[in-house]
């Protein structure tokens, strides 16, 4: 009961939102129009020129991974089903449906994964085609973006895209998380949903780096050089089950205050 | 789990007493008692903020009670955590997702609970009055249409117990009347427990079998529709009240007007016929008797004091 039903249902509703469609439409083309601006570093082979790091037809990664408007914007498309579940009694109508709080709860979260991550894989894909447009396959200077992901690209680069789109998701899940927080603090019930991205954004560049948005450029490698797939799949978990745990515990605090 | 009774057929779906809820020094619901059986449809009505949201979310097993026990569908009401029973719920406000047909919302529902038949959401759909083959989103239903698809949401499943909030908000004379009549068959034929909330009160009269006026969290009033509906008001000539004599006095027996023709209420159907006969007797002249179907109405203007 309430499993993958409840998620379905969820990944329809966020993936059928207006709102939804825009924020992917959007960031294609700003990731084409990027890639246009930044064709000169594109066509550049992969390497440093002074100080200024080119990566070749691995731009299609750096963007991804410095798609920061994106993790901006997504958490509150994706947190808005919580407010609205929360203002419209449609929670009581789904958690009754799926038997229990933390089944309709983690339904949201796990929407929130497959849908980041589906949209980033078409990302993905449309960015890395128009790198692939304009400069031939050069992976030797991935280590620049991703340190994990320099072997990678040259010996499995399927794999490290797909490393990529799922460790992206969780980033954007995690983060989604923050606004669910803000959704269950009553910030979508009382201010307007621009009081509540401004509050979300205020939140957001108040945390310390690197989950900082201004900071965290390298959501792909978090803890730097001694990052490793590992390390930045743990950091992002910590942060989502911090998130999800806290906005789990206010929802039962708000039922019952 | 918390199950406090074996879950027998004809055992109360909801059986709760005392429930109590306070925000802080802020008491919302204060002693109130309701007991729900299959077949048995039950209208709870009352001002804004008189606490029917509150006591729905109560036996939805959404908030917790600050006092009271009780069950509901066989689960301790004082619990909220651990799995919920499944029941009907008619949202006030129903939301749907606006980009898909009714029938594919109702399919995704339905779905939350595992597989059900392909047919089940169309046979529910021509339940309510909807047309299972229309593909039209449901950003284009009118309000009427969105609460039929809410109703057939909370019912499509078959749920021993169901919940309808305002359920015949925004719907025309002819909607009220299919949606009065879906009710009871809800509770006749189907064999559900109702709880309903409508500020509509002729059709909470007319629907239910038992109505609680709830007025500052408190259950002010029971009112029973077959026993009470049909009280007959008598209008009389007479020159005074004391003309009546001794007729006034009889325990079922409400006098109400002192000026212009003499109004009697008489409150037990079964009291008429005597009542009739003594005012012959005393030779009190009757104009006209007619049926009072305005009962719920003034309980419920008597119970919220105004």
């Amino acid at each position: 009961m309430g499993g993958p039903g409840a998620l379905l249902h969820e990944l329809a509703r966020l993936t059928t939102r207006r709102r939804f469609v825009l924020a992917g439409v959007v960031m294609l083309l700003f990731g084409v129009a990027s890639m246009f601006a930044r064709r000169g570093e594109l066509l550049m082979l992969a390497g440093v020129d002074g100080v200024v790091q080119h990566s070749g037809s691995m731009l299609w990664l750096t963007e991804l991974d410095g798609a920061g408007t994106f993790f901006l914007i997504w958490p509150m498309i994706i947190g808005g089903t919580l407010a609205e579940d929360l203002e419209s009694g449609l929670a009581s109508l789904l958690i009754t449906r799926a038997g229990s709080r933390w089944r309709w709860f983690s339904a949201k979260l796990g929407a929130a994964y497959v849908s980041s991550t589906l949209l980033l894989v078409a990302l993905a894909v449309v960015w890395l085609a128009a790198a692939a447009v304009f400069v031939p396959w050069d992976p030797s200077n991935a280590g620049a973006v991703v340190p994990w992901g320099a072997r990678l690209a040259v010996s499995a680069p399927l794999l490290l895209g797909l490393a990529v789109v799922l460790i992206l998701g969780l980033a954007a899940t995690a983060t989604s998380a923050t606004s669910m927080l803000l959704a269950a603090l009553g910030a979508g019930r009382t201010v307007s949903q621009v009081g509540a991205t401004i509050a979300y954004l205020a939140f957001m560049f108040a945390l310390p780096a690197p989950v900082n948005p201004g900071e965290r450029a390298r959501m792909l490698s978090s803890f730097a050089e001694w990052a490793t797939p590992l390390t930045t799949v743990t950091y992002w978990s910590a942060i989502l089950i911090v998130g999800a745990v806290t906005t789990y515990l206010l929802l039962r605090a708000r039922e019952n205050r | 789990m918390n199950r406090i009774q074996t879950d027998v057929p004809g055992a109360p779906l909801v059986d709760v007493r005392g429930l109590c809820k306070s925000y802080g020094p802020k008491t919302v619901l204060d002693d109130v008692t309701l007991m729900i059986r299959p077949g048995e449809v039950v209208g709870l009505v009352g001002p804004n903020g008189a606490g029917k949201t509150t006591l729905i979310r109560i036996l939805s097993g959404m908030s917790r009670p600050s006092n009271g026990e009780g069950s509901v569908l066989g689960r301790d009401v004082r619990s909220t955590s651990g799995d919920l029973p499944f029941m009907g719920l008619m949202v006030e406000r129903p939301m749907f997702i606006e980009t898909l047909s009714g029938r594919k919302n109702l399919e995704l529902l339905f779905g939350i609970r595992g597989a059900v038949e392909p047919t089940v959401a169309s046979d529910v759909l021509r339940r309510v009055g909807l047309d299972p083959h229309d593909s039209k989103p449901v950003r284009t239903y009118s309000l009427g249409m969105r609460q039929r698809l809410s109703l057939a949401q909370a019912i499509g499943e078959r749920p021993r117990l169901v919940v309808l909030d305002e359920p015949t908000n925004g719907l025309d004379p002819r909607g009220i009347v299919e949606m009065r009549s879906l009710v009871r068959e809800l509770a006749d034929v189907d064999g559900m427990g109702v709880l309903l909330t409508s500020h509509l009160l002729q059709e909470v009269e007319a629907v239910c079998d038992r109505v609680i006026l709830l007025h500052h969290g408190r259950a002010q009033h029971v009112y029973e529709p077959s026993t009470t509906l049909d009280s007959v008001v008598l209008v009389l000539e007479v020159a005074s009240v004391e003309d009546v004599g001794r007729v006034a006095s009889v325990e079922t027996v409400d006098v109400v007007g002192s000026d212009g023709p003499t109004r009697m209420r008489i409150r037990v159907r079964e009291a008429v016929p005597d009542v009739v006969r003594m005012l012959v007797m005393a030779d009190v002249g009757i104009e006209a008797i007619h049926r009072d179907s305005a009962g719920l109405e003034r309980a419920y203007m008597e119970s919220v004091g105004a």
